[in-house]
């Protein structure tokens, strides 16, 4: 079963009994639940799309470890095409569900464990990279949705993990057995994580010589005992209780973030990918956030045109799109989306072979990325509530509209051109404040923002790999500092 | 006729390629018995949905013995007018068919 539908992986979460929190109490049929349902439908577009010859292309791979054709969010990219088909297919998949599709994660965990865990055997002779090559075939051979998991909840922030008060500010490696690890911890932000079939945890950041019990990673069910989730609230996203669907903005789709809790949760051998190796701590965390940060480079592009769409739709329908202003402001829509997908793009062509054999990003164009990423979804969803105009969070409820005495009214008066139906207008009102300020702006401006590392993570990361000191010797060279080597006629 | 059909993977299509797809099939159904098949086509159709057309042809290239490409507006590379488009595609198949048997005969 390399490819299952969207409805087997639909079964395969009313399979599994999971200890869910929301809203103080606990949630028994969470694939269900309205607030819910719409994440896992944008999960479930990731099963429909690879089975349409219309998306196979980007949305398959052949697998390198059992020559299956596979979901391409479980692949291990084998070239720098492959990296690129990546970012097409989030920006594809953006485009479908308007919102975060949570699938990425995973993906670039598994690849960024791939290549460290390799390293790491070629270091120290251990057995991580084949462990990890068997868990991998079986999150392909059963089409799995996996959590790539790496925040903490990291404390006080000017400590490091063994400094802490609690020791469990970073999940840790609470016990030693002779059949596994027992860990403690909290994983935060984790996208599309009670979706998941199984969770990659991998440590927060660079670790210490003393702190190999935070040098961890493995992988364990969502369902393993011990584990415990409390869903993470959204703007606005008690409109999807409210049984009318024009509020909602994306009535299908949304995303999904989840305090994770590891409660003393076991982890047997054949699961551990790493244990204690506090030298590959930083590598697996800045190749995880490398492909994290590509990955942006695509999704959040996906976002953008479906927000760029609404900001046209809006303006025909409000008879604004034949004003110099508006085409303007769509055409610098278009191109801060453009060029981040042009940054997603690049970092993929310029990736490289890693020792394992699949391939990594080029880190700096990738960082350039992100960083890209933390502002021009900003200016993008300004530049859409400009062109929309403030009706958008002054608009009366559906309810109101519907209303028999005063619907009538709230109609007249919403009406723009006679051949719009007021309803297209609040329904592609209500997008616009879903993706720029209501339930899809989690995902669409502030994961944007933080997602695959803060803005700083980027810029420390650029200031590493930037050649300055070169930069300075061309500049040298031009104006006669020093002596010109490349003059010798 | 046996025509294979190759989608790329629609991130940014600038046409629309299902639609393009049925047109120029119902065209075709006018001038030869066709056949939809995955292997053994006399010609191939990729229908890219811009002009990159990323659909990797060594990995296709067995399908079929001729291919017919299209990149958004461009058809083997040349621009088509929208309207104008269908009508091409089924014409540059019909001719690669026709390449086909005529190699044969030669």
């Amino acid at each position: 079963m390399a490819l299952k539908t969207a409805q087997q992986y639909l079964d395969d979460l009313r399979s599994r009994n999971i200890e869910l929190y929301m809203f103080g109490e606990k949630v028994e049929n969470y694939v269900d639940n309205p607030i819910i349902r719409p994440s896992i439908n944008s999960v479930a577009m990731t099963y429909k799309l690879a089975l349409d010859p219309e998306y196979e292309d980007i949305m398959t791979a052949t697998s390198n470890l059992t020559g299956q054709k596979i979901n391409r969010f479980t692949h291990l990219h084998q070239s720098t095409e492959d990296l690129i088909k990546k970012v097409k297919m989030q920006r594809l998949m953006g485009q479908k569900t308007g919102s975060c599709f949570q699938r990425c994660v995973g993906m670039d965990a598994f690849n960024a464990v791939y290549s460290t865990t390799y390293e790491i055997d070629q270091a120290y002779g251990t057995e991580y990279h084949q462990r990890f090559v068997k868990f991998l075939e079986y999150v392909q051979e059963n089409d799995m949705v996996v959590d790539g998991c790496m925040t903490d909840a990291r404390g006080d922030r000017s400590k490091s993990p063994a400094q802490q008060p609690d020791p469990d500010a970073y999940l840790h490696v609470v016990e030693r057995r002779e059949d596994g690890l027992v860990v403690r911890g909290c994983k935060l932000h984790q996208t599309g994580m009670i979706n998941s079939h199984e969770i990659l945890v991998m440590p927060n950041n660079s670790l210490k010589e003393d702190e190999k019990d935070w040098a961890v990673c493995f992988a364990v069910p969502v369902d393993a005992p011990g584990m415990i989730y409390v869903y993470g609230r959204q703007a606005s996203d008690t409109r999807k209780l409210e049984g009318g669907k024009v509020d909602i903005g994306n009535i299908h789709f949304g995303g999904q973030e989840v305090m994770t809790i590891f409660n003393n949760v076991f982890v047997p051998w054949e699961r551990v990918f790493m244990d204690g190796e506090t030298d590959f701590s930083t590598m697996v965390v800045e190749r995880f956030a490398g492909y994290h940060r590509q990955s942006y480079g695509g999704c959040k592009v996906g976002v953008g045109d479906t927000l760029i769409g609404a900001a046209k739709a809006i303006a025909d329908y409000q008879g604004a799109s034949k004003a110099s202003h508006i085409k303007d402001k769509l055409v610098e829509m278009c191109h801060l989306n453009e060029t981040l997908y042009g940054c997603g793009i690049a970092c993929s062509a310029e990736g490289r072979k890693t020792a394992a054999g699949n391939y990594l990003i080029d880190q700096l164009l990738a960082n350039i990325c992100k960083q890209n990423v933390t502002r021009f979804p900003y200016e993008i969803a300004r530049l859409a509530q400009d062109i929309a105009g403030g009706y958008f969070v002054t608009m009366p409820s559906e309810k109101d509209f519907n209303n028999p005495d005063i619907g009538p009214l709230v109609k007249k008066y919403s009406t723009t051109q006679n051949d719009v139906p007021v309803e297209h207008r609040q329904r592609m009102a209500r997008l616009i404040e879903n993706l720029t300020q209501g339930a899809a702006a989690v995902g669409y401006l502030t994961e944007s923002m933080h997602g695959a590392g803060s803005p700083q993570a980027q810029r420390i990361m650029i200031t590493r790999l930037v050649d300055m000191e070169h930069r300075k010797e061309l500049a040298e060279n031009l104006c006669g500092v020093r002596e010109n080597p490349d003059i010798d006629w | 006729m046996k025509l294979y059909i190759k989608y790329c993977g629609g991130c940014n299509p600038v046409i629309n390629r299902k639609k393009l797809v049925n047109e120029v099939v119902s065209q075709l159904k006018q001038y030869t018995a066709l056949e939809l098949t995955e292997q053994g086509a006399d010609v191939g159709l990729v229908v890219g949905g811009c002009p990159v057309c990323c659909v990797n042809l060594d990995e296709i290239k067995a399908k079929a013995r001729n291919f017919v490409l299209v990149g958004g507006e461009l058809v083997n590379g040349i621009k088509v007018p929208p309207e104008q488009q269908a009508g091409v595609v089924v014409q540059q198949i019909l001719k690669s068919a026709d390449h086909n048997r005529l190699g044969e005969v030669s």
